[in-house]
């Protein structure tokens, strides 16, 4: 029993292993101040992290690794855990230590991964959290008496609060190999493992027992990948095997219950109890986990979080929208005239401004989920879910990656990793996209907006939480159609979901994921959102239409408007003529043509050649398309919004522009019909690029995402197609 | 500012923005190292 060495001329490296949930990356942000992702809900990291850390001892590289409950990977994340663990990834160095990350609140299934990484023969150091919450259940943990118990140093630790950090890294150059236990394995198990440990060659003697014991329990891969294969070692584990189901022993199952006796033995041995009585959780739980009350309270938590975003945030969101409009009067003012002006003022303003507006907006949303998220709530609505995805043929363990979508597609999509079965995998990265990301949020700001100013905030926020039902709707319809496709049967796997304890958000935490993901979205809108801006504004800006075809066009304004002249007709003649040299140089610009091309398709939807120009924009990043509107509607109208009575109060630039925008006939292009169909599109269509490359990339090929695109976007066309047509009929468009 | 020196300065905007999206749109397809593991279907990149 050595302590570990520090290896000449680099630093040590430690994993963090435990159960998901355990609170890994807390503890490893807590080491290395990195600021990874941390939720209070399993499954979280499902890809290895590492950082570096100034330990006492020298330089310590800590890796993070997704949270196993087992080393017999299940799904991929968890050979993730194994693969490294047992030095098998040829891009990490197998690691000098292990720091086992032990939950004291579930101390008993903690135990279990320990037994299995104090096989693995390595340097161990274990970290032991939720200490409090142990002691608050009545049921501490001596933390001194399960170190002599394991034979390796405990360091009760604090992740988020740092206590006990210090303590560890001090600890880290003291891990020493932990004694393997003698476990309680049926006689017969023993004498097999022996028999089988003949056949292996390649392992030192003292590891071949071991080795052959956990092949016999059904272990594979990682450090067994070569003992495995090796003839000799298969013809003899088939033997075994079939002497030991001659005999009605179950080889997995004694290995399982043979490491819970001897971890009930050290749990014994460790743990205080003293009565208590229902816990707060617990209570809290019997109403938030009830199938009724609990689904009752989840919808209403988000209308009332949908609510809040239209009734209290508005005014700011006037406010930025204030800024950019002075922003562009300024510089318009300051430069002169011509296509660099057009540019800063028509295209990267307008564009990039109609996005940013929101901001306020989006900011709370992250707010509001990432305290729901770390005040312990997320993951019973997980829970309550299950049943739900069940249902659909989705498995329960979904719902997280589900829930990722609500933010983006993408981490949603590659959270499909913790998911065991390649099916239900498959499944869950084909209805992600439903979920409505961040990026629709704008889009759906400024049409609910635009045609619901008027209404209540309540009014306002139940079409938001339609939006989000529709997606969720059209995600389940997916999955049953999915299920009831499948040829194959297969039963259905028990989700298994550690409920956290509840607990107040973390103020810094629940800041600075809001930060993150706010500063994310501002990232994306000053980059992304800044370059497409500048070529849609290019597409809408030439080529320039001859300037005869511009002066006709503001000749027919002024007839038509000197034919019925208003009160004041001169004011009336100069807007008519600006507005109709606009919409004259608009349609002949790229934009414009590709519009018209692609009418035909889009009409039978409600949506004028203008929208159509959006939607393609759109195709690059859903949020594109409030971008591309704003710049079509400054180069089309340029005088649109200058005038101060015409904006009315709460009201945007962007929005009274879609509202005075006219079609030849002389409707209105926007009517609220359009603007469920246009609703109902962005709901349904698959439309970001990025999301479809990180699909190919997840499922190997070209084949998932390209079904996902044409069914996504067929499906939109279709009930789109179905709300405008049959709306126009009742209503009159 | 004259409008042919501003037709320039916004032909160069307009290239350099193309470029930076082109690079990121191949830079997103393009393969790249994924972190799966055995079963994981990423290991096909």
């Amino acid at each position: 029993m050595n302590a570990v060495a520090a290896p000449a001329g680099r630093p040590l490296v430690v994993a963090l292993a435990g159960n998901p949930n355990a609170g890994k990356t807390t503890l490893f942000n807590a080491l290395t101040g990195l600021r990874q992702k941390v939720a209070n809900y399993p499954g979280v990291t499902v890809e290895k992290k590492s950082g570096r850390c100034h330990a006492p001892g020298g330089d310590v590289d800590v890796i993070d690794l997704p949270g196993a409950y087992s080393l017999v990977a299940n799904s991929p994340d968890e050979a993730v855990t194994a693969a490294i663990l047992t030095g098998q990834r040829a891009d990490t160095p197998a690691p000098d230590a292990i720091v086992a990350v032990v939950d004291a609140s579930n101390l008993s299934r903690n135990l279990f991964l320990v037994s299995q990484l104090i096989e693995l023969g390595r340097p161990l150091v274990i970290a032991l959290t939720m200490v409090d919450v142990a002691a608050r259940r009545g049921q501490p943990i001596d933390a001194p008496a399960l170190a002599r118990a394991l034979g390796v140093p405990v360091v009760p630790v604090t992740g988020h609060r740092r206590h006990g950090v210090d303590r560890l890294l001090v600890a880290l150059h003291q891990a020493v190999v932990a004694p393997t236990p003698v476990w309680p394995l049926p006689e017969a198990l023993w004498e097999e493992a022996h028999e089988l440990s003949r056949s292996i060659a390649d392992l030192p003697e003292p590891l071949r027992v071991a080795a052959a014991r956990r092949l016999l329990a059904g272990e594979s891969g990682g450090d067994l990948a070569a003992v495995e294969r090796q003839p000799a070692v298969v013809a003899a584990l088939a033997r075994s095997r079939a002497r030991l189901h001659n005999l009605g022993i179950d080889a997995m199952q004694a290995d399982i219950e043979a490491r819970y006796r001897w971890i009930d033995g050290v749990v014994g041995g460790v743990r205080g109890e003293r009565p208590v009585g229902r816990t707060l959780s617990e209570r809290v739980d019997a109403v938030l986990l009830h199938p009724v009350a609990g689904l009752g309270v989840f919808a209403l938590i988000m209308f009332a979080l949908f609510m809040t975003l239209f009734a209290y945030v508005g005014p700011l969101v006037d406010g930025i929208d204030a800024i950019v409009g002075w922003l562009q009067a300024e510089v318009g003012d300051a430069m002169s005239a011509g296509p660099l002006r057009d540019l800063v003022v028509d295209g990267v303003i307008a564009g990039v401004g109609s996005v940013i507006v929101f901001v306020p907006q989006i900011a709370l949303l992250y707010l509001f989920l990432a305290a729901l998220e770390d005040s312990g709530y997320l993951a019973r609505a997980a829970f309550l879910m299950d049943r739900v995805l069940a249902g659909v043929g989705l498995h329960g363990k979904s719902f997280i990656p589900l829930l990722s979508s609500f933010a983006c597609a993408i981490p949603g999509i590659m959270a499909a990793r913790t998911i065991e079965r390649a099916r239900d995998r498959l499944a869950t990265i084909l209805v992600a996209p439903f979920m409505s990301c961040s990026a629709r949020l704008p889009v759906y700001l400024l049409v609910i907006g635009a045609f619901l100013a008027g209404q209540s905030a309540w009014i306002q926020a139940l079409a938001m939480l339609g939006c989000y039902v529709l997606g969720i709707l059209a995600a389940v319809g997916t999955a049953l159609a999915f299920k009831l496709m499948g040829a194959k049967r297969e039963r259905a796997q028990a989700f298994v979901l550690e409920l956290p304890t509840y607990k107040a958000p973390q103020p810094s935490l629940v800041a600075r994921q809001m930060w993150t993901n706010t500063a994310q979205f501002l990232t994306k809108a000053g980059t992304t959102i800044f370059c497409l801006s500048v070529l849609l504004w290019a597409m809408a800006y030439y080529p320039r239409a001859p300037q005869e075809r511009v002066d006709a066009a503001m000749a027919r304004a002024e007839a038509e408007v000197r034919a019925s002249p208003p009160a004041d007709v001169d004011a009336a003649v100069e807007r008519a003529r600006e507005h109709a040299a606009g919409h004259a140089q608009l349609e002949h610009s790229v934009a414009g043509r590709i519009g018209h091309a692609i009418e035909p398709v889009i009409a039978p939807l409600g949506f004028e050649w203008k929208i159509g120009v959006g939607l393609i924009g759109a195709f690059a990043a859903r949020e594109v398309f409030n971008a591309t509107l704003g710049i079509i509607y400054a180069v089309g109208d340029p005088g649109a919004g200058d005038d101060d009575d015409e904006i009315a109060a709460n009201e945007d630039r962007l929005v009274t522009a879609l509202r005075a925008d006219r079609r030849d006939d002389g409707s209105p292009v926007w009517t609220p019909l359009v603007a469920v169909s246009l609703l109902a599109w962005f709901v349904l269509a698959m439309q970001c690029i990025s999301t479809t490359a990180v699909v190919r990339r997840e499922t190997g090929g070209w084949t998932v995402p390209l079904i996902q695109l044409a069914y996504m976007n067929a499906l939109a066309w279709a009930v789109c197609f179905a709300i405008y047509q049959v709306g126009s009929r009742i209503w009159g468009g | 500012m004259s409008h042919a020196v501003q037709t320039v300065i916004v032909a160069l905007i307009v290239a350099g923005a193309a470029a930076l999206l082109s690079w990121r749109v191949f830079g997103l397809f393009a393969p790249r190292r994924a972190s799966g593991c055995g079963s994981c279907p990423a290991k096909k990149d």
